[in-house]
């Protein structure tokens, strides 16, 4: 019997004992057929999902190898099952493609033709697909190529899309490498990318996705659309490209609430694309603007499910995802293979090790318990109140301040939902204010003190915190406030709370009321920190002192 | 030498033949022994009907049962001619000789031929039947058909597959008994399982519902899990209790033996077609299974090391008038049980898989205990199971390996369980932590066991959890009670409650002038009425408060799952059988000793340990005169209130009611 790092479990899961000295190379080894799903202290889940098993077909990995892997890592034997289900779904990646036939341009082809009489069947694939040319070749409407591939996916049967793309309005973009190189991974990932035409590159945050799109942009040669998240980070990618290629401010033009221009390299955001006005969404001509070359969308994690639906009909054109995860809240990596493309790099871990998804910081919750006229308040109260309630607890005032003298000297961020609270806190604290009201310059101006030392508490909101870059707050103090998708949470907190210059360490507390929902919404948050490597501790009030 | 007796029919030659071939015949005819036969006359009789030897035919392989066409054909069963009938090149190869010699001897075997001094007789049914069961006799070849091996495994990689997934089953079992003592699965009035719970358990457990079928029925025919007193619900048996901290190479072999004797095709459960199979009912029980897994597994140690490729098309070959698209669903049927149960692994039969006994005797329900050889030879394949887990601050405790029944069942009593294989992995949470408070476990021992088998120090967040957890448990209690005293003077209380202790009615004492007990309103109404207080009884939901009492009947017992044939009743009826027809005198027996008279449950252990073939006892048994008789008999099978036995005085076999002898003893 082997005594490997790898428990293979029957329901797909891999368990990676992270102390064993063959752990690294076996993570490195399944990395492209098993998603990681969480990595708490000494024993690191990953999940062998049918999606990453395509992703690792799309790579090249057969089934055979996948199985190899696994035999030779594991330390118990594996599931003839779950074997024979690797291979079993691993064959049906690529017996379908779609291919531009000479005579009938777009085409779907089976390599099987059962397996064509069978999708042919179903009701969804009808509409989308033309005439039977012969046995294994059925014509398909250009403008379903996307559609179809979204369906074939559901019904188990991926697709190859191998039909080729357009190549866009021309427009010359070279990387200025002068002072800094690209790094190899970053060149391996925009290689990947650009031989297999459209996918998805995974990268850690802080590994440099920036630069893997400048260096597909500079081989695409061609007018590029950039998605992003939100205005700050395309400002980070104008600034990022001004620096390191050839473009200049005039070819950069950026697509947001502010500002609504258009150029051979724009940069939207998800968020003005998705707005609707009378139902209507009315930014989507962006889309059709130009004759884009090149379709960059950062984060696609994030990528809201409407941007799917519009990048189902510009299939023809080649499309990068660039993310730090292929698992989604949302559930919806379907769309994500379906309609980006496969995954065609994945980092090493030693990468994502470097970058810090072990603990850089301290998490500690602590909990204040409801006086009893509280607490009877909050039972009587209706349930879409009770959070408000149980969040604003006069009693989180005195632990912040109890927090404050505990870290006198250092740079604290109280953060928050609620106004009154947030302008009630800033007085106790003798503290400003950021929220949402603020001026831009306000904001820039406290921001500026608050770096420099001058300011050493401000409170902000929530909707403040978007725009949150403050890697000298040591401390970041929550009193109310819930968190939109974990993913994000993790990658903020991150951000707030980098390791700091001397070493010192990060503290990140949560303030809750215990027995409400605010606990339990506490609980949730934990587990995705500690999935993510954070160690967190949980404290009562009465023992800070 | 003298020449053989001339046997004039079926009935002599089978009178000649010995205790072991009647017993070989019987075990695969099994209509000619139900009901039992009392004598060698009537099971010959029997074999001569046409519907028998119909249903003989569907015993015979493909090469046999050309052969019966050919004998049918030919009307003899001279070789030559026989082969003529088939077709045979003129030039027939030896492979066509050692067909129709097989062919011929099972026939024989099987009661379908008859020696008379020289030669073979085919009984007069099966000239007629074959032609009419058989469509196409022509072989298409006298060879057997080949194995078709696949890829080849060392045996140790076999064996290690399957040792492993023998302890994966093991704890699955463990974990359903476990979720079944926690909360019972309900069972419907006919004994069976409701589509709803099933599907509802199966995904609570993350098992198929098809797995989670098979899991329950083998569990019931293992004796672990059965129905409550009142029929209503799926529980745990003592025995189950048992096993459930039996370490793995002991709670392996006690499936095994379940699934080797079971009856039930749980692939049912995954068919979108034909009836709806219930866990317990008997929509997918098919009596030819547990044949047919046999063969199964004969045929799969054809392979070797290696998964037989063509398992269907082998089994199609033993039985060539079953319906092959059936024999094909079966076949991969099993070969997936095969492969949970470590029958096989990697599809190649594995040592345990060779292990199982060719012909064993029925398991006993309520005292599963495996064979010792198959004990041992689990015990070297099964990896050792370990005792150290690993907290982390997720929550999550994972145990690196398979985990020592002691331990998982302490973890799971305040952990669920999330992922289950080579290793296992337990959630903690607040409602977790709380069950295992109900049910008397302490914040202290929770982390002792932590502390204890952890190999790393346990984060904070674990120990707060637990503690927290605990410090809150018990605020507010809630039970259950079968009736309740409420009054508004709390000194009446106090009366009502000496008269319900002087009862034997006990009461507790909730507040002032509340009190609870386990026993209905009726009978504390009756006993506080007989201290002379007056009470009333109430129902809220009646409309006047007054309560009607309704007497519930228990709904009937399920159905227990079929069992095959017993192998152990086919030997000792074939022990009788042979000494039937020999009626022996009454002054020839032995003096009847004096018989005492016994307990009924005395009487049913005595029997039972008789069934050995050849043990003769002496019955006393009150006739239907009310007189007792004493009769000298050697006991074949018992069931069903029926005690089968040879009448050796009459030289025949015949039916005691159990609850007519009144005393045994061994002659």
């Amino acid at each position: 019997m082997t005594n490997g790092p790898l428990i293979v479990q029957s329901d797909k899961t891999l368990l990676l004992e992270v102390e064993h000295p063959d752990a690294d190379r076996a993570r490195r080894d399944i990395a492209p057929f098993a998603e990681l799903e969480r990595a708490p202290e000494h024993v690191h889940t990953y999940r062998i999902t049918p999606l990453a098993l395509w992703n690792a077909r799309a790579a090249g990995h057969d089934a055979e190898g996948v199985i190899d892997t696994l035999m030779t890592y594991s330390r118990y034997a594996v599931p003839h099952a779950l074997l024979i289900d690797i291979a079993d779904t691993m064959d049906r990646y690529g017996r379908l493609r779609l291919l531009n036939h000479p005579a009938h341009g777009l085409v779907l082809e089976a390599l099987d033709t059962p397996v064509l009489e069978e999708v042919l069947r179903s009701k969804k694939v009808a509409p989308l697909v033309g005439a039977r040319i012969d046995e294994g070749l059925v014509v398909v409407h250009p403008s379903e190529r996307g559609h179809l591939k979204q369906v074939l996916l559901k019904l188990g049967w991926p697709a190859e899309d191998l039909a080729g793309y357009v190549d866009g309005e021309a427009h010359p973009i070279l990387l200025e490498e002068t002072g800094w190189a690209l790094r190899d991974y970053q060149r391996q990932a925009a290689e990947s990318f650009w031989h297999g035409g459209s996918g998805v590159v995974v990268l850690p945050c802080g590994a440099g996705k920036t630069l893997v799109g400048a260096a597909a942009m500079a081989m695409a040669g061609a007018t590029t659309l950039i998605l992003v998240t939100n205005t700050v980070s395309a400002r980070q990618w104008r600034d990022e490209l001004l620096r390191r290629t050839s473009l200049t401010e005039d070819e950069i033009g950026e697509y947001s609430g502010a500002r609504k221009e258009v150029r051979p390299v724009t940069i939207a955001t998800y968020q003005v694309l998705t707005t609707r006005r009378k139902g209507v969404y009315s930014h989507l001509d962006l889309l059709d603007a130009r004759d884009w070359g090149l379709i960059l969308y950062d984060e696609v994690h994030l990528l809201p499910a409407p941007i799917f639906r519009f990048t189902a009909d510009i299939q023809a054109r080649r499309r990068l995802g660039l993310t730090a995860t292929l698992v989604r809240e949302d559930g919806l990596e379907d769309d994500v293979f379906s309609l980006i493309g496969p995954k065609r790099f994945d980092a090493p871990w030693k990468e994502i090790e470097a970058q810090g998804y072990i603990a850089p910081a301290e998490c500690t919750e602590v909990r204040v318990t409801l006086p009893d006229g509280e607490r009877l308040a909050y039972a009587m109260a209706e349930p879409e109140e009770r959070y408000r309630l149980a969040s604003c607890t006069p009693k989180k005032a005195r632990v912040v301040q109890d927090l404050l003298r505990r870290h006198q000297g250092e740079r604290v961020l109280v953060i928050g939902q609620y106004l009154d609270q947030l302008a009630e806190l800033g007085e106790l604290l003798d503290a400003p204010v950021v929220t949402g009201d603020t001026t831009v310059r306000e904001r820039q101006v406290l921001f500026e003190q608050f770096r420099t030392g001058e300011l050493r508490t401000l409170v902000v909101s929530k909707v403040a915190n978007f725009s949150l870059d403050l890697p000298e707050a040591g401390v970041a103090v929550q009193v109310s406030g819930t968190f939109g998708s974990r993913q994000e949470e993790a990658q903020r907190l991150g951000r707030i709370l980098r390791p700091k210059s001397d070493g010192r360490t990060a503290h990140f507390y949560t303030v809750v009321a215990r027995d409400t929902v605010d606990a339990d919404f506490a609980a949730h948050r934990q587990r995705f920190l500690a999935e993510q490597g954070y160690s967190y501790r949980i404290v009562d009030s009465d023992s800070l002192g | 030498m003298t020449s053989p007796p001339r046997n004039r029919s079926l009935a002599d030659d089978l009178r000649r033949r010995d205790q072991a071939a009647l017993a070989s015949l019987l075990r695969d005819r099994v209509d000619l022994i139900s009901p039992t036969p009392d004598s060698i006359s009537e099971v010959a009789s029997r074999a001569a009907t046409t519907a028998s030897v119909r249903m003989a035919l569907h015993r015979l392989d493909r090469r046999a049962l050309s052969v019966a066409w050919g004998v049918a054909a030919a009307g003899t069963s001279d070789a030559s001619a026989v082969a003529a009938a088939l077709g045979a090149p003129g030039d027939a190869d030896e492979s066509w000789a050692r067909m129709i010699d097989e062919g011929l001897a099972e026939l024989y075997r099987l009661g379908l031929m008859w020696r008379d001094s020289t030669n073979l007789r085919p009984v007069r049914a099966l000239i007629d039947v074959v032609p009419a069961v058989v469509a196409d006799p022509r072989p298409v070849s006298p060879d057997p058909l080949p194995v078709a091996p696949g890829r080849s495994f060392s045996p140790e990689l076999i064996d290690r597959f399957a040792g492993q997934q023998g302890l994966v089953a093991v704890q699955t079992v463990r974990e359903l008994l476990r979720s079944l003592e926690a909360e019972p699965l309900g069972l419907t009035r006919e004994g069976t399982v409701a589509i709803r719970e099933l599907a509802a358990r199966a995904s609570t457990l993350g098992l198929a519902e098809s797995a989670l079928a098979m899991w329950l029925e083998l569990g019931w025919s293992a004796g672990l899990l059965g129905p409550s007193a009142g029929g209503e619900e799926l529980l745990p048996t003592v025995a189950g209790e048992v096993w459930r901290t039996a370490p793995g190479p002991q709670a392996w072999p006690v499936l095994l033996q379940a699934w080797w004797f079971a009856d039930r095709d749980w692939s049912a459960f995954d068919r979108a077609e034909g009836v709806r199979p219930y866990v317990f009912g008997i929509a997918h029980v098919s009596n030819q299974l547990p044949e047919l897994r046999r063969q199964w597994v004969e045929l799969a140690s054809e392979g070797g090391t290696a998964a037989v490729l063509n398992l269907a098309e082998l089994l199609a070959e033993r039985r060539p008038l079953a319906d092959a698209a059936r024999l094909s669903q079966l076949a991969s049927a099993l070969a997936v049980e095969a492969e949970m149960l470590g029958v096989t692994g990697r599809g190649a039969l594995s040592e345990m898989g060779r292990a199982l006994p060719p012909v064993a005797t029925e398991v006993d329900p309520g005292d599963p205990q495996p064979e010792l050889a198959l004990v041992e030879c689990a015990a070297r394949m099964v990896p050792e199971e370990i005792e150290t887990i690993v907290v982390q601050g997720d929550l999550t405790i994972v145990a690196p390996g398979p985990l020592a029944p002691g331990i998982a069942a302490s973890i799971g009593a305040f952990a669920d369980i999330e992922s289950t294989g080579g290793a296992a992995v337990y959630r903690l949470s607040v409602a977790s932590v709380e069950e295992a408070l109900d049910r008397g476990w302490s914040a202290e021992q929770i982390l002792a066991i932590l502390q204890d088998h952890s190999r790393v120090p346990i984060p904070q967040p674990v120990a707060y959890l637990i503690t927290d957890t605990a410090a809150r448990h018990g605020r507010i209690r809630v039970g259950s009670a079968a009736g309740f005293v409420s009054t508004e003077d709390a000194a009446a209380l106090e009366l009502v409650l000496t008269a319900l202790a002087k009862a034997g009615i006990p009461a507790t004492r909730l507040a002032e002038t509340v009190a609870v007990s386990h026993h209905p309103p009726h009978q504390l109404v009756g006993a506080i009425r007989a201290a002379g207080v007056a009470a009333t009884a109430h129902d809220p939901s009646a409309a006047d408060g007054l309560a009607t009492p309704v007497r519930v009947a228990p709904p009937p017992r399920p159905p227990a799952p079929v069992g095959g044939v017993d192998p152990a009743r086919v030997a000792a009826l074939a022990a009788v059988l042979t000494a039937t027809g020999t009626p022996t005198e009454a002054k020839d027996l032995p003096p009847a000793p004096e018989v005492p008279r016994m307990h009924s449950a005395q009487v049913q252990a005595a029997l039972a340990a008789a069934l050995v073939p050849g043990r003769r006892m002496w019955l006393r048994y009150a006739d239907n005169a009310g007189s007792d008789r004493s009769y000298l008999v050697q006991p074949v099978h018992l069931a069903g209130g029926v005690c089968e036995a040879l009448d050796v005085g009459q030289g025949r076999s015949r039916r005691f009611a159990m609850s007519r002898i009144v005393g045994v003893v061994q002659a």
